[in-house]
């Protein structure tokens, strides 16, 4: 089974390109309590199926970008630039 | 015939074959271990094996302490080399107040160990550059062992003790019945038993059988490397450096092992087919980041590089107990990269707890209901596998 991420500048590459950026979160507020700001930082939520992640294109374009991949096999459903909204 | 037993272990890694040594020991009856590819072939056999008790919390502190004893008399329990090497541990960082939690818990917990200044640490280490080392913590007794020799000394010990390991022979498939486990397929026929340990690292999640229930596990390649330095590092202890995230320990023949630290830079794999070699990408920054530590390493040749696997959990704290709504299926899953040392001592808790007695160490704190009651492990630290 191949890792290939389709980079929305360069197209489909093999994962190796990339650089992995972590699951999607949601950066708290500067109001945020210890616990929340400690969860943000500490945790994840290790999601078994499809996760919102940060991928970089470190080996070509250099762009970050959002990507959908499942977990249990790798297989990248969508990427998009940030801006943009999932398909 | 059926082949039966009273418990299959799926996974040769520390885990698995600790905990089976162990069942072993307290004369559980037939245990059954079926490795997929071979013994220590996956995670265990590709870590630093760094043995240290470096921790900032109690369960994982306890773990640590009984490990460092463990590994110190394996040779004469096993009756086997394990390559334990006691060269002693020392993090260094710039922010003291870090050492001091830890020292509170070793303190507590009979571990030797002392809070080292800069000058303390260059006049031991004259070849560091400590220009921005605030404190360094240090352990004499702690070191490194050799994680494929341990598996199969413990493995060795365990048939003495009427255990059946099988290789290239993994599971397909565990069965349940309303939760409780009744048998294992596996790619040379099924085993009925009515207890499974899933201990399969990067593969358990694809032989866990309960969908309802994932498995909270990511894996990321992980990468080390083997230098040959000047013959000032031949004595060197682990050297953890908190401040630019690597590490480095002496190696059999002189050389030394490195790679990098927290924070890890994570890279989803595929364990069936991931790149095993390093790349020079890593080499790069880890030559940067060492020499700029150890100047005298930038005329050091790269002799070669691997890369492993961590088996992630959402605190990088492993996943060790009964699996919760189910009956007979435990797991010692989500080693998180710092699980070899405390394999065995967690494989002794993990034992007695399958078979019904009172565990030496109380590693209930482990137990995969944590995630839902958010009792997560935190670190001095931060997030990464140095805990």
């Amino acid at each position: 089974m191949s890792f290939v991420i389709q980079c929305p500048n360069c197209g489909s590459r093999s994962a190796y390109e990339f650089r992995f950026g972590g699951e999607v979160r949601r950066r708290p507020s500067l109001q945020a309590s210890d616990d929340e700001w400690a969860d943000y930082v500490y945790n994840r939520a290790n999601l078994n199926g499809l996760q919102q992640e940060w991928w970089y294109h470190r080996d070509g374009c250099g762009k970050w970008f959002m990507a959908e991949r499942d977990t249990t096999c790798n297989e990248v459903k969508a990427t998009y630039w940030i801006e943009e909204p999932a398909q | 015939m059926a082949e039966t037993a009273d418990a299959v272990v799926i996974g040769g890694g520390i885990l698995g074959v600790s905990t089976a040594y162990y069942l072993g020991k307290l004369g559980f009856g037939k245990i059954v271990l079926l490795e997929k590819q071979t013994l220590a072939s996956g995670s265990t056999g590709k870590s630093a094996a760094v043995v240290r008790s470096f921790y900032s919390n109690e369960v994982c502190v306890q773990l640590a302490r009984r490990a460092v004893d463990m590994f110190q008399s394996f040779n004469d329990e096993l009756g086997e080399d394990i390559g334990f090497k006691r060269i002693g541990y020392m993090v260094i960082t710039d922010q003291p107040k870090t050492v001091d939690r830890v020292l509170e818990l070793h303190k507590k917990y009979g571990i030797v160990s002392a809070k080292l200044s800069a000058q303390e640490v260059k006049k031991m280490l004259p070849h560091m550059n400590v220009e921005d080392v605030v404190a360094a913590g240090y352990e004499p007794d702690s070191g490194y062992a050799d994680p494929h020799l341990t598996v199969m000394a413990l493995v060795q010990k365990a048939r003495g003790l009427g255990l059946k390991t099988f290789q290239k022979r993994h599971a397909e498939r565990i069965n349940a019945n309303n939760g409780k486990i009744i048998s294992v397929d596996t790619n040379k026929g099924p085993i009925s038993t009515p207890i499974v340990l899933n201990a399969g690292g990067p593969w358990a999640s694809q032989v866990h059988p309960f969908p309802d229930i994932p498995l909270p596990l990511r894996l990321s390649r992980e990468q080390d490397s083997v230098i040959e330095p000047p013959e000032a590092f031949h004595n060197n202890p682990v050297v953890s450096d908190a401040i630019l995230g690597q590490y480095s320990r002496s190696d059999s023949g002189g050389r030394l092992l490195a790679g990098l630290g927290y924070p890890k830079e994570e890279e989803p794999c595929d364990p069936d087919y991931f790149d095993e070699r390093s790349d020079q990408d890593f080499a790069d920054k880890l030559a940067e980041k060492l020499v700029q530590r150890f100047p005298s390493l930038a005329t050091a040749k790269f002799l070669h590089g691997w890369a492993g696997m961590y088996t992630i959990t959402p605190d990088w704290h492993p996943i060790v107990g009964k699996c919760p709504g189910t009956e007979g299926y435990y797991l010692a899953v989500g080693g998180s990269g710092h699980s070899f040392k405390i394999g065995p001592p967690i494989g002794e808790s993990l034992a007695a707890m399958i078979a019904g007695k009172e565990p030496p160490i109380n590693i209930s704190a482990l137990r995969f209901e944590r995630f839902k009651e958010n009792q997560v492990f935190g670190s001095v630290w931060g997030p990464g596998n140095r805990a």
